[in-house]
């Protein structure tokens, strides 16, 4: 080693080479001698290539290097060069340094991300500007992929109308969805269902009759570690709460005419869950398939409306309702959001709407 | 010594030991995961990943047990984890974490939050950090059917019981509690139970589907395997695994209740003597307004006993506090040398490995003896 060690002192610094693949880079060092004890061409142990060079974090404020990032080392023809296991990250500086060996360094800076546009929210479920005070839960949506993190659960807050954030509301459980465009935000359940403590203790985080503000602050960041575009505030008031079974009894139909593409409309006394909603809810033809077509609601998802791809056969449709189409408040078709099992059961609740249309 | 194999038996501290079965071989290469939600270590050799995402368990197998002995503490944990993964402290998370006690070395499921990566690393007992690439492993992969209810979108939970893999999970639009019952030999051929269970929770005294699992483990008492379960707010549920059948409605019995507040995030079982415990850490939700320690990170030990509570079950089960807000009894004890554990294992008979913080985010992986 200290044969090693007095030729490395003679050697060129190590080398950044760019690869067309992840992760972008390779570092080499060309061995004086081209030897490494016991190692010939090939897979070099990892502790032992350490001792060697390693490629470290490199904090330009603190002169300090990082710990050897994970990777994996080769010997090929006489140069050492070590492959990090992943890309570096973006505008971080990283130093290539020589345990023992001061000054035969070499740094290097992975690319800054490109500017992108700042990333906003640009949909909030629900979309209505009073919603019931046992609401279980917000949808956002990004215009861009969001970083995910726990911190969320601290960025974003509830404010009542006096601008005081309301303690602790959310389930701290993140749920995002595959491209990480929309956020799935519910209150923590302990705290909306009566009689649990939680919510004997902290109170419920809506109050009837009240106001309040649901704040994105700029501070949450985008997947490229950028703050968003601006701070993003939903005003809303929380109205009586909500807690019985989703009737669709009450749904009022708009019935479309044979042979148009005009759209069939269902209202609802109260909004629905739109996602919810989409999954649960289809409308079946005449012949017993599903009718092709597109799903879009109305203001506050107080109305759906189903516009087919080609025009509406005379006969009798069926709006077929899944057991988990719920409103605001969790209360589904089946059952309401808070139910003893112990008790008696409802009645089997109506849920599929069928309907004629006539010539 | 032949009383006190009977008495841990009749208490569950001899959980099945069998190795997880296949009928085919494992596939070389790399498994597709999308999503690291949690990970267990099992019996020969495996390390089972739940991803949520992909609606999938992944079992891979792991190198052979070096079986040397846990000496290390490793404190500024996540730093170090940073580091070797090249960015800064703030863009590193510690997801999950378990061990494999057989070779004293730690599993940490993390996460980079730059590029939206997950990785395994492993720490040994002399407190080395390496990468356990997943690149080009032994694995197998176990679908789990997404049922008439939607996919799930996060596994909370899974363990191997020694006859069938129990899987926790929830969906990001309905609050439900899912659970899947693979049965061996672990194929995709393999039959799957996906059922919600009914648990009675305490604290406001209902019976309820809704709740999503979030720490399960198996359990055994007197030759009859139970799946105990932990749900935020906070009470344990034992269910008899022979109630896991197709279409059957599974009814669970309430036997401890923790008090609101609190979620659950590890749990295990040890013996120690001739008593038997379940050690089960939490997260304290507003930590802030009534902390139970310096940390929002709590333990606690709960006998058995009350885990084997035949009369004292749903409204009448063990609660830690008492209606005054005072300890209730001697069975629930808050551990205070494990305050601040984020994450736990057990390690051996006599100690548990453990990732704790000290109150102002420095966190330290160390081993604490089991109380």
């Amino acid at each position: 080693m200290i044969t090693l060690l007095a030729a490395l002192l003679f050697a060129a610094p190590p080398s950044f080479e760019p690869l067309p693949a992840p992760p972008g880079i390779q570092v080499c060092l060309k061995l004086q001698g081209g030897e490494l004890p016991g190692v010939k061409n090939g897979r070099v142990p990892y502790d032992q290539a350490t001792q060697v060079f390693y490629l470290g974090l490199y904090d330009r404020e603190k002169g300090k290097v990082g710990a050897p990032l994970f990777g994996s080392y080769e010997l090929r023809q006489g140069i050492l060069v070590f492959k990090p296991s992943h890309p570096l990250a973006a505008g971080k500086t990283y130093r290539a340094l020589q345990p023992g060996i001061k000054n035969n360094h070499a740094d290097f800076t992975a690319a800054p991300l490109p500017p992108q546009p700042a990333v906003q929210v640009v949909r909030i479920y629900p979309s209505a500007d009073s919603v019931p005070a046992n609401l279980l839960k917000f949808t956002l949506y990004f215009s861009g992929p969001m970083r995910q993190s726990r911190e969320i659960f601290d960025q974003i807050e509830l404010r009542d109308s006096q601008g005081k954030p309301v303690e602790d509301p959310w389930r701290r459980t993140e749920l995002w969805s595959e491209n990480d465009t929309r956020l799935t935000l519910w209150f923590h359940p302990g705290r909306v269902k009566v009689g649990v403590n939680l919510r004997e203790q902290l109170g419920p985080p809506l109050t009837p009759f009240k106001e309040y503000s649901l704040v994105i602050p700029r501070e949450m960041l985008d997947a490229s570690g950028n703050p968003l575009g601006k701070e993003h505030i939903k005003r809303f008031r929380a109205t009586a709460e909500v807690r019985e079974r989703l009737d669709t009894r009450q749904w009022k139909l708009q019935l479309p005419r044979a042979g148009t593409r005009e759209p069939l409309r269902v209202s609802f006394p109260r909004a629905v869950d739109p996602l919810l909603f989409n999954r649960e809810v289809e409308l079946l033809g005449p012949d017993g398939k599903k009718v092709a077509g597109a799903s879009s609601f109305g203001l506050q998802e107080q109305s759906w409306q189903w516009t087919p791809v080609g025009a509406w056969p005379v006969g009798k449709y069926q709006l077929r309702v899944g057991d988990d189409t719920a409103d605001l408040a969790g209360n589904t078709v089946e059952r309401p959001f808070e139910v003893d099992l112990s008790s008696p059961a409802d009645d089997s609740p109506a849920k599929n709407i069928s309907f004629q249309i006539p010539p | 010594m032949f009383s006190r194999m009977m008495i841990l038996a009749a208490l569950g501290l001899i959980l099945a030991s069998a190795k997880p079965a296949f009928s085919a071989s494992l596939e070389q290469g790399k498994p597709a995961i999308k999503s690291i939600d949690v990970i267990a270590f099992q019996p020969g050799g495996f390390l089972l990943i739940g991803d949520g995402a992909a609606g999938q368990v992944v079992l891979v197998k792991t190198p052979e047990s070096t079986g040397k002995k846990w000496t290390a503490s490793i404190d500024n944990l996540k730093e170090k984890i940073a580091d070797r993964l090249g960015v800064a402290v703030k863009d590193a998370e510690i997801l999950h974490f378990t061990v494999d006690s057989s070779a004293a070395t730690a599993y940490l499921a993390v996460r980079r939050l730059d590029t939206k990566s997950q990785h395994i690393l492993t720490i040994d007992g002399q407190g080395k950090i390496s990468e356990f690439s997943l690149d080009n492993v032994a694995y197998k992969t176990i679908p789990l059917p997404k049922g008439s209810k939607g996919a799930i979108s996060k596994i909370t939970d899974l363990a191997w019981t020694g006859d069938r893999l129990l899987v926790s999970g929830l969906a990001n639009e309905e609050f439900g509690c899912k659970l899947f019952c693979i049965y061996q030999p672990l194929e995709k051929s393999s039959e799957v139970i996906l059922t919600s269970a009914e648990t009675y929770h305490v604290a406001h005294g209902k019976w309820e589907t809704k709740a999503p699992m979030t720490v399960l483990m198996p359990y055994e008492e007197n030759g009859k395997k139970y799946l105990v379960g932990a749900f935020s707010c906070t009470p344990l549920v034992k269910y008899p695994l022979e109630s896991f059948q197709k279409d059957a409605k599974v009814k669970g019995q309430s036997v401890v209740e923790l008090g609101s507040g609190n979620k659950p995030l590890h749990m295990f079982t040890y013996s120690r003597g001739d008593k038997s415990y379940v050690l089960i850490n939490t997260f304290r939700f507003h930590h802030a307004r009534k902390p139970f320690g310096p940390s929002p990170y709590w333990t606690a030990r709960i006998d058995t006993s009350a885990i084997a509570e035949k009369d004292n079950i749903n409204e009448k089960a063990l609660r830690r506090l008492d209606a005054k807000g005072e300890p209730a009894g001697d069975q629930i004890k808050i551990i205070t040398e494990f305050h601040g554990v984020q994450h736990m294992e057990k390690l051996d008979a006599a100690n548990a490995l453990v990732i704790q913080e000290d109150g102002k985010g420095v966190l330290t992986l160390k081993t604490l003896a089991l109380p």
